[in-house]
């Protein structure tokens, strides 16, 4: 049976770096290829020795897909493509293609600044590998060899975000990547084909929860900067340079117009700029509303939101300043956040998670009193706030897109353990079909039940509609006999006849014999007629012949009796009969 | 270890054996792992310093509600400590190594099916491993894991039987001969050798061929680290089965038999011939050759035109151009790959102009890369830069005329047509080309034909939005500078407002290559200075180097807030204070250029944002007038590299950090939150 293989190198029970690798059809195809932020050695990448040794990855892989542009999902790929080595294709769609890079870079810059780096790629390399990057469309059929085809479908969750439907003949594996069923400010609800996958992978970071609409959480933040600019206080948010940060600056450039409020927001990088640029070049992966805004008011456009520049920290009044690094680790926003950390004014808002390690996991931990370099000790007495904003399906959600797609098998990653085996539990109860959830490194192997084509001949049809049946209907299965013959790689189903004709062979006739030894003092032809009256009884409707020879013959089956050579009481029966009689049950006792 | 960090131990020992699933990082098992290998590799027994790790051990083995990540974490710890010989015994009398190491106990407790329960015994297996006790015992059930569902589990089997195996290889401590096989250990080659034979074969069945990859893929990892009499052993062993099985052509084989037959330094047939091949090949994708060879059109239909195929065979080119022989043929399929062309240009220096085959190539090349430089994809525009690049760092003599020349000028006629092309690109909409372009000019700009070019780098430095741009123009400037003596010519940009530009600039990158500007620029005032050896001279040159900016960049520098920035700063600073304030000649009077630096000094302090610098900085800004060595030395500047030295992250990274946040994470967990639901989730970033 043709099998589906699944192993997940990453995210496997975890909401680490996603890396899964999928074999179908004879096709190997790597799904996201993410980088893990809590290490800063080569453990933050997946490891790619599992899949070949001295890193041959270009003859092992047929592609890599990568689904959006967070760094969980592709900060793994130029060390992949450049560092360990790979030259085949890499799909994602035009908003991650041009995305990625300036995150990767935004990275890169992060990591190298923290020195004590080493094996990390460089500049050049996120570009080398950009340049392998093919870019795909929604809802268009890509074929990336003859019989491996791809089709991307809208996911939500960020910018470009997408889920890949992948098909190798009649077999299929759904990966959505992360994604979102309910829309949000800047952002449409992912949706799908009722494609009937053998596979629908999906993320599960939210398995458990059924979430208070995003709605909520943005209210709440306004709410919270407000209420620091009302009472004079500095607000820092750290982030990364794109997606979070964006959505963040829509949302405060909204309230302060409505507000009318004068208080000054600065944007750390001036990366916005590009990141800008790109949301408004790829309007129509944004939401509807803001597709049709657009035309009166550029959302992206933003009036209130300035460059910042060091010297500004230092400036009196009320102030929202965006600054990067996301976590607290270095750079920037460190150097602010040292500035401001002694005011109980001011306020820190981290809008994402933070890996052990950073100022930004210790102030969400409660700690107050940092050590820092030289000894020195920094008190926190600002207010520090964690408010998730990321857009991922919920319970609810991840139901709601099986119903969409109805596969035939669910398998669970991006996740923690005990909340998938829930959802399991759920998926496995309400859909009645089969839910995998392996740990990294495990396969699950699923047998697929491939259909396959074969072409039917008009004689045969004919032949069958003669014999009076119902007419063909493609919607209704029904049973056909015939030959089935395979000629230059097409499979035909004809009738034996024409089989022989076609392939040129003769028709032989097996037949099969046996003997039964039977206790019968009487005479062979005594027996033999014995027999005969016998069957004649029993089975009534058959034709049964007594012929002169000494042979009984039932239908096909021929019978004849004969004493044994050594005692004359025991009689031998040979029957002979041809393939088909085999259906005359009952012909001897036990037979 | 650190007695902050001993203290602190038994109570996060405490957390972690009550924690459950409830670990406030994924991560932090692993660094505490980290660290404890970092202690043992330093020589330090962790059970003397931290008895607590026994109790701790015990606690966690014997509770049978452990999480299994604690108890992975517990095995691999317990491998840790059993690596050395005394803490073996201890524990081996404590019985913990029979109950641990014996995958029957955790079979019993239904755990054994948690992979992370097999990984951390088998890690923990392979640390223990460090000394002959017992090697043979642990043979078996590594065999059996060999061939795990779990491929982490399979390869660390993998890895662990390769170590057992290469511990039977003692080195000579005299030479690098390998000895003969130890003796304490033939029944483990034994055991290993009977199971490669019994396990190689042509595979009948899925579970076969699962075992015959796992095995190859150990074969492989032997091969390459055995050395004879061993690994003619091994090869001895299982050559028969190998051959077998690449008779026997089962595809799934096909990657791991590579790995084990492919020698990659050793190249098949002579390179010529290679070449020759590959030649053909590329020929037959363009549509060039044609045979009549029945037989050959179902391979021309295939090949021709296929992508896949030109990229092998330009990479197969690139690969064997260290052996360079006839570079007639070679220019037939050269424009179709610049990284191609560049490396064999590189090793093939005879361009004969007045050859008629090479001049139409030439013609041909020049066609190529006009049409490329303006193509759709910024993919190829980019590449086409960068090859201008190549062929500009390139030097090649011309056999012709006696005189070198750079490769692009040789080939694609300098001024006429790679100038044009390059500047346009500098309007490209895509960062990257425009990055290139500007690197394409700085590899040209010893020709006269660059000349003029630099008023529009400094625009671009002060327009661009794109990091990739900006950094690429100050390096213009670097290139620029070096190549240019002092008398600067008239079209030069304005020193001062580079510098100035540089070191406010967003781009840390940017700002570390402003301040490479600014040390090439220190670096020659000082040289040309030497020569004369006067007193004023050094007056002089300081003067000048706070106009050009030189200074202010280097102050400004100090104090960023992207340690690469400061260090670099730092350093520069410390070389500057060597140079002008010489200990044993005491402080030259440089009171002329007190007056400027001051001026810099007190920009840094009004900018300044660490607080020791403000005080340094203000102290300076006091006195009237003070000594540039004075100013120099208040800066603080030898401490001050010792802090940029570590990375940002060393105290928020530490060992005691990361026990310190095991602790709050348990402690805010058990105190159920102040603010209820503020629960932090583990989120994508």
């Amino acid at each position: 049976m043709p099998e589906i293989k699944v192993t997940p190198l990453g995210a496997g029970q975890d909401v680490g770096r996603s890396c899964i690798l999928v074999s179908i059809g004879g096709k190997n195809i790597m799904l996201d290829c993410g980088m893990h932020m809590g290490y800063n050695d080569d453990r933050r990448f997946p490891d790619f020795s599992y899949i070949t040794q001295n890193g041959r990855l270009t003859d092992f892989l047929d592609c890599v897909i990568i689904s959006h542009f967070h760094l969980d999902h592709c900060g793994a790929l130029p060390y992949m493509s450049e560092m360990v080595g790979y030259d085949g294709p890499i799909y994602m769609t035009h908003p991650t293609k041009a995305i990625c890079p300036i995150l990767l870079e935004d990275f890169r810059k992060i990591t190298v600044d923290k020195k004590g780096e080493t094996n990390f790629f460089t500049s050049q390399m996120i570009k080398d590998c950009m340049k392998k990057v093919i870019p795909l469309n929604l809802h268009q059929t890509v074929q990336v060899d003859d019989e491996l085809e791809i089709k991307a479908y809208y996911a939500g969750h960020v910018l470009g975000a997408a889920m890949v439907h992948i098909k190798v003949g009649s077999e299929s594996v759904v990966y959505t990547g992360d994604y979102n069923m309910t829309p949000d400010r800047h952002l449409g609800a992912a949706w799908i084909d009722k494609c009937r996958p053998d596979i629908l992978i999906s993320e599960s970071t939210y398995a458990t929860t059924i979430r208070d609409s995003k709605r909520c959480r943005e209210r709440d933040f306004l709410k919270k900067v407000h209420e620091s600019i009302e009472r004079g206080g500095k607000v820092l948010i750290p982030v990364f340079a794109l997606g979070r940060a964006q959505e963040l600056c829509i949302l405060l450039e909204t309230f302060w117009e409505r507000m009318n409020l004068k208080a000054p927001i600065y944007f750390s990088t001036g990366l916005t700029e590009k990141a800008n640029h790109y949301y408004k070049l790829f309007i129509t992966w944004t939401n509807q509303k803001i597709r049709k805004t657009f035309v009166q008011r550029n959302m992206f456009e933003f009036k209130h939101i300035k460059a910042f520049d060091r010297s500004y920290a230092d400036n009196p009044g009320p102030m929202v300043v965006f600054a990067t690094p996301g976590m607290l680790h270095a750079g920037q926003s460190l150097q602010i956040f040292k500035k401001w950390a002694g005011n109980e004014k001011n306020m820190v808002i981290m809008p994402g998670y933070c890996v052990q390690g950073t100022i930004g996991h210790k102030i969400l931990n409660g700690q107050r009193k940092l050590e820092m370099e030289g000894r020195a000790t920094l008190d926190v007495k600002l207010q520090v706030e964690y408010m998730s904003f990321s857009a991922h399906a919920d319970a609810k959600g991840i139901m709601q897109l099986i119903r969409m797609a109805e596969p035939r098998n669910m398998l669970l990653v991006h996740g923690e353990a005990v909340k998938m085996e829930f959802l399991k539990g759920k998926i496995e109860q309400e859909f009645s079909i089969d839910c995998y959830m392996p740990a990294n490194g495990e396969t699950t192997t699923v047998t697929t039940n491939p259909s396959v084509p074969v072409d039917i001949s008009l004689n045969l049809l004919k032949r069958e509609m003669a014999l009076g049946g119902p007419l063909p209907d493609p919607k209704k299965p029904r049973t056909m006999h015939g030959t089935l013959i395979m000629k230059e790689n097409s499979l035909k189903l004809v009738s034996s006849e024409q089989a022989l004709k076609e392939l040129g062979l003769n028709e032989h006739q097996l037949r099969f014999t046996c003997h039964v030894q039977l206790q019968d003092p009487h005479s062979d032809a005594d027996t033999l007629h014995r027999i005969y009256t016998h069957l004649k009884s029993v089975l009534k409707g058959y034709t049964i012949q007594h012929l002169p020879d000494g042979t009984v013959i039932v239908e096909s089956i021929v019978i004849k009796v004969s004493s044994s050579t050594e005692d004359s009481n025991t009689k031998v029966l040979l029957l002979s009969w041809s393939y088909q009689t085999l259906i005359y049950n009952g012909l001897l006792p036990g037979g | 270890m650190d007695r902050e960090c001993v203290s602190l131990l038994p109570r996060v020992c405490e957390v972690l054996a009550a924690s459950g699933s409830s670990l406030p990082d994924d991560t932090i098992l692993e660094k505490l792992l980290d660290w404890f290998t970092a202690l043992t590799e330093a020589g330090e027994s962790l059970l003397e310093a931290c008895p607590c790790l026994l109790e701790f051990i015990s606690a966690v083995i014997h509770d049978t509600a452990s999480a299994p990540g604690v108890l992975s974490f517990t095995l691999r710890l317990i491998g840790l400590l059993a690596a050395a010989e005394d803490a073996f015994r201890i524990l081996k009398e404590s019985l913990v190594l029979d109950l641990v190491f014996s995958c029957k106990h955790w079979q019993e407790l239904g755990l054994w099916e948690d992979p992370c329960i097999r990984i951390g015994w088998i890690q923990g297996l392979r640390t223990t491993l460090q000394h002959p006790n017992g090697l043979s015992f642990f043979i078996q059930p590594l065999l059996q894991l060999q061939t795990d569902t779990s491929l982490f589990v399979a390869s660390a089997a993998n890895q662990m039987l390769a170590h057992v195996l290469l511990f039977c290889q003692p080195v000579s401590s005299v030479g690098s001969e390998p000895m003969e096989i130890n003796q304490d250990c033939t029944a483990v080659v034994d055991a290993i050798s009977e199971y490669l034979k019994r396990a190689l074969g042509v595979p009948k069945g899925s579970t076969q061929l699962h075992q015959c990859q796992q095995t190859l893929r150990l074969l492989a990892l032997l091969l390459g680290q055995t050395k004879p009499p061993l690994r003619d052993k091994l090869l001895q062993t299982v050559t028969a089965s190998l051959e077998e099985m690449v008779a026997a052509d089962c595809c799934e084989l096909t990657l791991p038999l590579m790995d084990v037959i492919l020698d990659p330094d050793c190249l098949p047939c002579a390179p010529d011939l290679i070449v020759s091949g590959i030649l053909s090949l590329l020929r037959i994708c363009s549509g060039d050759s044609f045979s009549s060879s029945a037989g050959c059109s179902e391979v021309f239909r295939n090949v021709i035109g296929s992508g896949k195929v030109q990229k092998c065979a330009l990479e197969a080119l690139t690969a064997v151009s260290n052996s360079p022989d006839d570079c007639v043929i070679v220019f037939q399929v050269l424009h179709k790959s610049y990284q191609a062309l560049v490396k064999w240009m590189s090793v093939s220096c005879a361009i004969d102009l007045h050859n008629k085959s090479h001049c139409l190539c030439l013609l041909d090349l020049i066609q190529v890369v006009k049409k490329r430089a303006c193509d759709m994809r910024w993919e190829v525009r980019d590449s086409t830069m960068e090859f201008l690049g190549h062929l500009g760092a390139m030097h090649v003599c011309q056999a012709s005329a006696e005189q070198a020349c750079d490769a692009s000028e040789a080939l694609l006629g300098g001024c006429c047509c790679t100038t044009p092309l390059l500047r346009e690109a500098l309007q490209d909409p895509e960062s990257y080309v425009r990055a290139s372009a500007i690197k394409a000019l700085a590899q040209t700009v010893m020709h006269s034909w660059q000349e003029g070019a630099a008023p529009t780098q400094e625009q671009i430095l002060s327009q661009d939005t794109e990091g990739f741009a900006r950094r690429a123009v100050v390096k213009f400037f670097i290139a620029w500078f070096s190549s240019h003596s002092s008398h600067t010519p008239p079209s030069s940009p304005s020193v001062r407002s580079v510098l100035s530009r540089g070191s406010a600039d967003l781009d840390w990158e940017v700002k570390v290559h402003t301040l490479e500007l600014a040390e090439l620029l220190l670096d020659k005032a000082f040289l040309e200075s030497r020569t004369q050896e006067a007193e004023s001279d050094l007056v002089e040159v300081l003067n000048s180097l706070v106009e050009q900016g030189v200074i202010s960049a280097l102050l400004s520098g100090l104090v960023d807030c992207d340690r690469p920035v400061a260090l670099k700063a730092c350093r520069l600073l410390i070389t500057l204070r060597v140079t002008v304030c010489p200990a044993s000649q005491g402080d030259p009077d440089v009171c002329a250029a007190t007056a400027n630096a001051e001026r810099d000094l007190n920009a840094l302090n009004a900018t300044s944002f660490e607080d020791h610098s403000e005080e340094g900085a203000s102290a300076v800004s006091h006195c009237e007038h003070v000594s540039v060595c004075e100013a120099l030395g208040s800066l603080g500047l030898d401490e001050r590299l010792e802090i940029l030295s570590r990375s940002s992250d060393h105290v928020h990274n530490s060992p005691l950090s990361l026990l310190q946040d095991i602790l709050t994470a348990s402690t805010s967990h058990t105190h159920a939150n102040t603010q209820p639901g503020q629960e932090v989730i583990v989120d994508c970033y």
